[in-house]
């Protein structure tokens, strides 16, 4: 009944019963690969029967060099236009006070941020963050010719496009593209980006696909995904109805391609902090714990709504910080537990600021630029661009001093690795970098003499359950990293696939395998290598 | 407050169960575009400080859902809902606030910059709008209606596409109609053609409908009856192309399975929409539900095969819905019934084949007989199955 060959849609295990299912575990994503016309022959990926060296020279093997960093995104997404004067208060400025009558927050409520500006009260959380270097604010962050739609000028923020242009890509599916170039033919096997709760449909939309895959609640996604398998999104009409079935057939794909990764990720880890009460903070701690279980994933996006505060703000900004500030807390308490904080930076933002000056419903109406606030163990804490002018405004408006590409450029060179050229091409232009990462990832030329092939010892060893090895590559082509045990039985294969000249890692998870000594073996174009290993429970 | 917001539940159970009465009763249509004005005149729980504005509003949403669209913006605007929802009821002279002017041009009449990219009006407009619009307010403790204060209201001059008066509510529906109509008409035709046909707009249709709607001065029912029985409408290409929101879904399922309604249903209904993030009377923000593709992703895709699978298995109505159709001995027969009562669009052969396989399950056919004790069991996998089906999804 269910032949594989001929019928292209088959939807999840509803068929024939536990023989079925079976054969349909059976049937994995390399078959579906296999039967995409994607397959690795010798020592060259073949797309569609060309060779990939004819798609393009070695973009793809250069790129697949990029990806050598485990470090993660995570946005905060402040939807409704943050007031950004209420939330970093510029404590000393009698303009602020006089804009604001009712609502502007008085100098000794506020966190000390230094001498000019204090935070909110409501986000003392955030305090000891800060003592200790790990947040970082840049101020006033906007973009020339402000748009005050939410709609407008959250499509500028997600796609990185200039005030009067159109994009309909967003600038983490550009940035994704570049780290993820076969994505559409050869997806991996975690979702490049997740955005868990609400949808910010643009941001990881590529030119080809768009790489992120949303999570309502991971815990139900996993209970009703399992046993799927892979329609064909290339066999339907050509009409807009069938453009709208290969859609749906994607997403259906998508929803079983990543069930494995991310029941590997959960099961592998715990929440092990506090969070508050809220979607926000569940979403956060979800993320914390597919990071913790360490999914192959980069970014992340979360998103707190409310913050249209057209009326009333006080109780209601007040609160949204206040949630926003303990789940931020949670969150690298969580992370920190498995020093997966060093490896993970967090950044709000938000379409807009508010109007300087208060409206006469106590609350304010829409605004330009804002403060953006960037965390993490690896940030170098502090106050960054010049502070709200609000001297000279523009109706009413404060002027932007920092473009929010520069942020993103910033995020995408010293965070993420990325070379600046590539950078320009995905931001549409060149922006300052900020020196708020304290641990750049420096890029250069690729290294003229090639590297010596090198399996190195797994670290860490004696290990319990995971350890990662490392080799490098003097030559480019199909790498397989297999572990045996003791006697030589074929345990895991690790990778099996095309890698690019130069050092790579991978992670290997022993599970449930009994203590004892392991070896891995890597067959690559420059020969093979064994290592050994051991495993102490 | 607990009262009322057993209220709220209660219309809100109404809404579901009307809206499917109705569906059957041949209202359908006025029900399903009362939804659409939802959407698009967009007020949300927390502005229902009575559950009778909820109502009113809900009223209004019916009243000129076939109606004239420019009765429906002046109206819509003064109802004690929309009055929260967007804080006109804090727009006071000397203390403006912009938030309905702004969405009264954005998203409910002309768009930012409709139809030919250029802006069709700037801040200072919204800012001088939101001046004309000072004045109303809501007594909850006193009236179901918005009241107009006269010494709250702005009397000086003010400027709107380079026409300047004194201009008070009145003037608004003619303010922006006589000067913006173009773009007004541009913004709602591609609106009703993303309803009844597909998202991606056919320009020279939305420009016909567009002018429909200009020669009938913004009346709704003749230019929605000549996009129903346009040569378009039923063109192949737009066919089942649009994706069902969960409010499709669920009370699609309802429909095609021919239950009863009764509470049980209706509860099912509301948790289902509460579950697939469609909360009926809580869009997401002034924009209403992002809609199409936003619709489905990895997660919310799973989510309604459960939804389904959960609520077959829990209604028991498969025999009797197969007992129902013209030839329920013939397995052939029927499964191509139920396939083309549930999809949009026919599968081939292959896929029917494939299904009978599935209902019988190693039976042979000529041993199918609907009135056995598994029959349900048997088309409960046949049904899951067609509603998982990708195809399912579309209509």
């Amino acid at each position: 009944m269910c032949d594989h060959q001929h019928h292209s849609h088959r939807a999840v295990a509803l068929e024939q019963g536990q023989a079925h299912d079976d054969d349909h575990a059976a049937w994995s994503r390399r078959d579906f690969l296999m039967q995409s016309g994607l397959v690795a022959v010798g020592g060259t990926i073949m797309l569609n029967g060309t060779p990939v060296k004819a798609l393009g020279g070695s973009s793809l093997l250069d790129h697949l060099a990029q990806l050598e960093t485990d470090r993660v995104l995570v946005l905060i997404q402040l939807s409704g236009g943050n007031d950004g004067l209420n939330t970093i208060i510029p404590k000393t400025n009698d303009l602020y006070y006089a804009a604001r009558p009712t609502i502007a927050i008085h100098e000794n409520q506020t966190v000390y941020l230094g001498d000019e500006y204090g935070l909110n009260p409501a986000m003392i959380p955030l305090e000891a963050m800060w003592g200790e270097g790990d947040m970082a604010v840049v101020h006033s962050v906007g973009y020339p010719t402000p748009q005050l739609s939410h709609f407008r000028s959250t499509d500028i923020w997600t796609t990185a496009s200039d005030s009067q242009e159109v994009l309909t890509t967003g600038w983490a599916g550009r940035y994704l593209e570049t780290e993820y170039p076969e994505y559409a033919t050869n997806p991996p096997d975690a979702p490049p980006a997740v955005q868990i709760g609400t949808s910010t449909p643009l941001l990881f939309q590529g030119a080809g696909a768009n790489l992120g895959m949303t999570l309502v609640d991971v815990e139900l996604f996993l209970e009703i995904a399992a046993g799927g398998t892979p329609y064909d999104p290339g066999d339907v009409p050509d009409t807009a109805y069938g453009d709208e079935l290969a859609f749906v057939r994607t997403v259906a794909n998508d929803s079983f391609r990543y069930l494995e990764a991310i029941q590997e990720a959960t099961d592998a880890a715990q929440n092990t902090a506090a969070y508050p009460v809220g979607a926000m903070p569940d979403a956060l701690a979800a993320c914390a714990r597919l990071i913790k279980g360490r999914l192959d994933t980069r970014i992340f996006i979360v998103s707190l709504g409310g913050f249209d505060t057209h009326a009333d703000q006080a109780n209601e900004h007040t609160n949204l910080l206040e949630t926003l500030s303990e789940a931020v807390k949670a969150f690298y308490e969580d992370l920190s537990e498995t020093e997966d904080g060093d490896r993970v930076l967090t950044m709000t933002f938000s379409e807009f600021g508010r109007r300087i000056a208060e409206n006469g419903s106590g609350g304010t109406d829409h605004g330009t630029a804002a403060p953006l606030i960037v965390f993490g163990k690896d940030v170098n804490g502090g106050l960054y661009g010049d502070g709200p002018d609000l001297e000279n405004t523009e109706s009413g408006n404060l002027v932007f001093s920092t473009d929010f590409r520069s942020v993103y450029s910033t995020v995408l060179q010293d965070w993420f690795g990325l070379e600046e050229a590539t950078v320009s091409s995905v931001l549409g232009g060149s922006f300052e970098i900020l020196p708020l990462v304290g641990n750049p990832i420096v890029t250069g030329e690729l290294s003229e003499t090639p590297d010596k092939f090198v399996l190195a010892q797994n670290y860490p060893n004696p290990f319990n359950p995971s350890t990662v090895i490392t080799y490098t590559l003097g030559r480019a082509g199909r790498v397989r990293l297999r572990v045996f045990d003791e006697r030589g039985r074929h345990v895991t294969t690790l990778v099996d696939e095309a890698k690019a000249a130069g050092t790579h890692r991978a992670h290997f998870d022993a599970g449930r395998l009994p203590s004892g000594v392991y070896l891995y073996r890597i067959e690559a174009p420059d020969g093979a290598l064994t290592q050994r290993m051991t495993l102490i429970r | 407050m607990e009262q009322n917001i057993s209220w709220l539940y209660e219309v809100k159970a109404e809404v579901a169960s009307e809206s499917l009465a109705l569906q059957h009763a041949g209202t359908a249509l006025r029900e399903r575009l009362a939804m659409f004005w939802h959407d698009h005149f967009v007020t949300s729980n927390h502005s229902y400080v009575l559950t009778a504005w909820l109502y009113r509003y809900l009223t209004l949403l019916r009243t000129h859902a076939l109606g004239d669209f420019k009765q429906f913006v002046h109206e819509i605007g003064i109802t004690p809902a929309m009055l929260v929802y967007l804080n006109g009821v804090q727009n006071q002279v000397g203390d403006p606030n912009e938030n309905y002017a702004r969405e009264l041009m954005e998203l409910f009449t002309m768009g930012i910059d409709y139809p030919e990219g250029t802006p069709n009006y700037t801040q200072t407009e919204i800012e001088e709008l939101a001046r004309v619009l000072t004045g109303w307010s809501v007594d909850p403790y006193d009236t179901l209606e918005a009241v107009f204060v006269p010494e709250w209201h702005d009397n000086g001059e003010k400027t709107i596409f380079g026409q300047t008066g004194n201009w008070g509510y009145d003037d608004v529906v003619p303010l922006l109609f006589e000067n913006r109509s173009e773009a007004i008409a541009h913004f709602i035709a591609e609106k009703l053609y993303s309803l009844f046909v597909y998202e991606i707009p056919s320009p020279s249709v939305v420009d016909d409908l567009a002018d429909l709607l200009l020669t009938h001065d913004f009346q709704l029912e003749p230019v929605v009856r000549t996009l129903l029985m346009s040569a378009h409408f039923f063109e192949d290409v737009t066919i089942g192309a649009r994706i069902k929101s969960p409010f499709d879904m669920a009370t699609g399922l309802v429909r095609e399975t021919g239950f009863v309604l009764d509470e049980g249903v209706i509860e099912r209904i509301n948790q289902g929409l509460f579950a697939l993030n469609q909360r009926i009377f809580a869009p997401p923000n002034v924009a209403g539900w992002p809609g199409y593709h936003a619709w489905l992703d990895a997660s919310s895709l799973p989510a309604r095969w459960a939804y389904a699978d959960g609520y077959l298995t829990e209604q028991h109505v498969l025999q009797a819905l197969a007992l129902k159709m013209p030839d329920p001995y013939t397995i052939e027969v029927l499964t191509a019934d139920l396939a083309e009562l549930f999809l949009a669009i026919q599968l081939d052969q292959d896929d029917l084949d494939q299904l009978v396989e599935i209902v019988l399950n190693g039976l042979p056919p000529y041993e199918w007989n609907p009135l056995d004790s598994g029959t349900e069991s048997r088309l409960l996998v046949l049904v899951a199955y067609l509603l998982q089906m990708p195809e399912y999804q579309l209509t």
